[in-house]
């Protein structure tokens, strides 16, 4: 318990140094925002009209210390281009990258475990040849490839599913879950592939341990061994995995996000730094780097919940 | 009798005594901004809609799902940075005058107009258009939104385009006067392009750049910032039975590929742009309609003409002499695009035909006009943006044409913010770029891009007197056989100088359901969504 006071009390200094890198490593790429809003129609009476809006006149200390001050009271800016506060496009956007996340992860481990452990029980059986080829086929084909090949499958040819847009969950389940659908296994692929391997090795190294031959021994089904005993032993690499993935996926999911025209929050920040739209970086990366520091925090308290031995280690 | 009444009068006369055709009317019209004076006038010229020329009569109701290319970013008519946002607004706000497909000009807000003097037209306004916040059109609003676009405080982009009007006066609420600069030619074409008017009351109470309050055939329902814009028929719309559609969504699909997909499965009825290279093969696709298309958007060469190499003409004279315009057009852009050496192609109303290098691309002229420029072998830099994907195609094309003169190309790619910058610092040398001429070739296009002094002008060339002069004389004449000449002569001059070089104009055309009827591409490249119409 101690320990997770500790972490989310450093939450805060680790926020503000991302707030830091982040504004400043904004500032440092060539670029002027307000010729980006006004394109090349820009003039230079809209330009120093936009650059004061904006408060881009002022010294960067200040710049910050504005921007910060206004963070703490809620106010994360309003989108350069738009003027949509960013608060509200974050809240379109992450419900998106986080259920896009989570089929994801929930898809890829319904496959990638049970297969993955087969795979260990049974080495060269039929499911390890399976897990070896979703594990080859799964880390080699590209994302934007894998995604086009099932819009023209599942979209085009036999009209399943939608081939890109979002629907909200708001108009009926169903129709969310479809136009989910595909991006979800699209990026499950991958991260299946991934999660097959490790679940195996993680498997194959707890049946080659002692225990597991005690148990065996002792006579304990080959079914209970695995379930109640194996699994949660294997189960730290794993969680570790997909505490990784599930971090990643927050804000680099960009090139599903892309294919299948889904508003998350990746393309959301690679857009805005295309723009130089400040307040929509700074504050997306902040959220995100926000929900990773949770993620990993969630996955410490799984391994210590898993594993006793590991509560030490977590102090 | 006022110049343009004269004028009108005349080619009505000539028309009804056989001496000219239909079509030089409807062109002489055009260039003078009588079309819709004369509307009614004469028997038969009666302008018809769009859907109506498709030869079936337009029914009511259904939403179409439009997928444009790129996200709208502002709904504010006086900002309009990007095209992608006038594509939604447009269909919110009417303007005074409008453009079709053929150039003609056609009442909108105004039912007519004339020019009363060398400075001064006068506008009657219809008077039954209502905002969609339920405030009457008057000559107020028309005032207003010049106002507001002139304010220096707001440093609205769209004012470059009406710099020559001095100001609005309201007569009545259904007559207003505009006041310009002696002879200003290009006011009608600036209002079929860029006159969107707004209502005071509806921008001061709401965010211009979130929530678009117009008079237009669509009223504006809801933003889903980066995903979708819904818009609804607004029923006290001036026109009667227009709109015919009772829902428009936009949305924004940056990939081809997966726009032509999505029209294919029906989640979109109409959309912008397929792959260009698929065009021949789906417009034998039963299942797709390719419809009218044209060529609005001009591909340029802008050349830095404030230091080595550009600003000497004769190595500028040298790529003009280089340049493999047709290539061009089979190569990058798959036949989807014309060669022209001027803002237009040849199939505009304005087009001169002028060509100062006769037979180019022709090496042995490139290459004698270097050696007139001293200069056996050079480097240059193109700096392109990949996210524009017919550019470094462009830059690798034109790197073996200038190879073959001695000319070492090196292609750079910048992403836009970088671009920007490249562009506005003039640390660039030569890079390419598109431009919108929706209506007038000089007031729209030459006029900002090549006059000293202009803030568009990135090329950076003021060392002609002459040139500007050519540009102010035609702006500022209203006579559309003399505009018509000073075109000529000004293209001859500008080809010559070349502070930019003109590749092609490639050819825009919508794709949608058979089912869908009333679209077409029009000069000013609005989407006219109150002609669209569904047969379910």
């Amino acid at each position: 318990m101690t320990s997770t006071v500790r972490r989310l009390l450093l939450l805060l200094p680790t926020l503000f140094g991302v707030s830091i890198v982040v504004f400043l490593l904004l500032r440092l790429i060539p670029g002027d925002p307000a010729q980006v809003i006004m394109g090349l129609r820009a003039t230079p009476e809209g330009l120093a009209a936009i650059t004061r809006d904006l408060g881009l006149d002022l010294p960067l200390h200040e710049q910050y210390v504005r921007w910060l001050g206004a963070l703490f009271s809620g106010d994360f800016g309003r989108d350069y281009r738009s003027n949509v506060p960013v608060t509200q496009l974050l809240a379109t956007r992450l419900p998106v990258t986080l259920e896009l996340t989570l089929l994801s992860l929930l898809l890829a481990l319904i496959v990638a475990v049970p297969l993955g452990v087969r795979a260990a029980v049974h080495p060269n059986g039929i499911a390890d040849k399976a897990a070896s080829v979703l594990g080859l086929i799964g880390i080699s084909i590209p994302d934007f490839w894998l995604g086009i090949l099932l819009v023209l499958v599942f979209s085009l040819t036999l009209g399943l599913f939608p081939s890109s847009g979002f629907v909200p969950f708001s108009d009926g389940i169903l129709a969310n879950l479809r136009a989910f659908a595909l991006p979800a296994l699209t990026l499950a692929t991958g991260l299946s592939a991934v999660l097959v391997r490790v679940t195996r090795s993680a498997v194959t190294e707890v049946l080659s341990r002692d225990f597991v031959r005690f148990l065996k021994a002792k006579g304990l089904p080959p079914r209970a061994i695995i379930n109640r005993h194996v699994l949660r032993n294997a189960s730290v690499p794993i969680i570790t995995v997909i505490g990784m993935q599930f971090g990643y996926l927050l804000g680099g999911a960009v090139i599903v996000e892309q294919v299948f025209d889904l508003p998350g929050v990746g393309s959301l920040i690679v857009t805005a730094t295309m723009e130089r739209n400040y307040p929509v970086v700074q504050a997306g990366m902040l959220v995100v780097a926000l929900l990773f520091i949770l993620v990993n925090l969630g996955t410490d308290l799984l391994y210590a919940w898993l594993n006793p031995r590991l509560r030490g280690g977590a102090r | 009798m006022t110049l343009q009444k004269d004028q009108t009068s005349d080619f009505l006369l000539k028309f009804r005594q056989g001496r000219i055709n239909r079509r030089q009317l409807l062109h002489s019209l055009t260039l003078i901004g009588a079309l819709g004076a004369a509307n009614g006038l004469v028997p038969g010229l009666g302008l018809i809609s769009s859907a109506r020329a498709q030869g079936k009569t337009p029914k009511r109701g259904g939403t179409l799902t439009a997928a444009t290319i790129d996200k709208p970013v502002n709904m504010d008519p006086a900002f309009a940075e990007l095209y992608s946002s006038m594509q939604v607004y447009q269909n919110v706000f009417n303007k005074l005058v409008y453009a079709q497909r053929d150039g003609t000009l056609v009442p909108g807000l105004a039912k007519s107009w004339r020019q009363v003097d060398d400075k001064t037209w006068e506008f009657e306004l219809v008077d039954n258009a209502w905002f969609h916040n339920d405030e009457k059109f008057t000559g107020a609003d028309v005032k207003y939104t010049f106002d507001r676009l002139a304010d220096p405080k707001l440093g609205a982009a769209n004012h470059v385009f009406v710099q020559p009007l001095e100001g609005v006066e309201v007569v009545s609420d259904t007559k207003v006067l505009f006041h310009t600069k002696p002879n200003w030619g290009g006011l009608l074409l600036a209002l079929a392009a860029i006159g969107e008017i707004v209502n005071k009351k509806a921008i001061e109470t709401h965010d211009p750049k979130l929530m678009p309050i117009g008079t237009g055939p669509f009223k504006f329902v809801e933003w889903v910032k980066d995903d979708h814009i819904t818009l609804e028929r607004w029923d006290k719309y001036f026109k009667p039975g227009q709109p015919y559609l009772d829902k428009l969504i936009f949305r924004a699909i940056a990939d081809d590929t997966q726009r032509l997909n999505g029209l294919q499965t029906g989640e979109y009825g109409w959309i912008e742009q397929v792959p260009l290279h698929r065009v021949a093969e789906l417009k034998k696709n039963p299942e797709l309609k390719a419809n009218p298309g044209g060529q609005f958007f001009p591909d340029i060469f802008l050349l830095n003409t404030t230091k080595p190499p550009f600003d000497n003409v004769a190595v500028r004279q040298a790529l003009q002499w280089a340049m493999p315009r047709k290539a061009i057009a089979n190569v990058v852009w798959h036949g989807q695009a014309v060669p022209s050496l001027e803002p237009v192609s040849p199939s505009n109303v304005w087009y001169s035909g002028v060509d100062a290098y006769s037979g180019a691309p022709d090496l042995a002229k490139a290459r004698e006009a270097l050696q007139k420029a001293g200069i056996e072998s050079l480097d240059i830099s193109f700096a392109s943006q990949p996210q524009v994907p017919t550019q470094p195609l462009v830059g690798q094309l034109m790197q073996q044409q200038l190879r073959q003169i001695g000319i070492n190309m090196q292609v750079e790619s910048f992403e836009s913010a970088r671009w920007f910058e490249e562009l506005t610092t003039r640390r660039y040398q030569m890079t390419g770029t598109y431009w919108s001429v929706t209506l007038d070739p000089v007031g729209h296009c030459l006029g900002p891009l090549s006059r000293s002094g202009s803030a568009w002008n990135f090329s950076g060339f003021n060392q002609s007197p002459e040139l500007d002069a050519a540009i102010d004389s035609f702006n500022f004449t209203v006579d559309p056989e003399v505009r018509k000449k000073s075109y000529a002569t000004l293209m001859k001059l500008h080809e010559e100088l070349a502070p930019m070089i003109f590749q092609v104009n490639f050819d825009r055309t919508y794709w949608t359901h058979p089912n869908v009827y009333g679209v077409e591409t029009l000069p000013s490249l609005e989407l006219r969504m109150e002609d669209v119409w569904i047969d379910a």
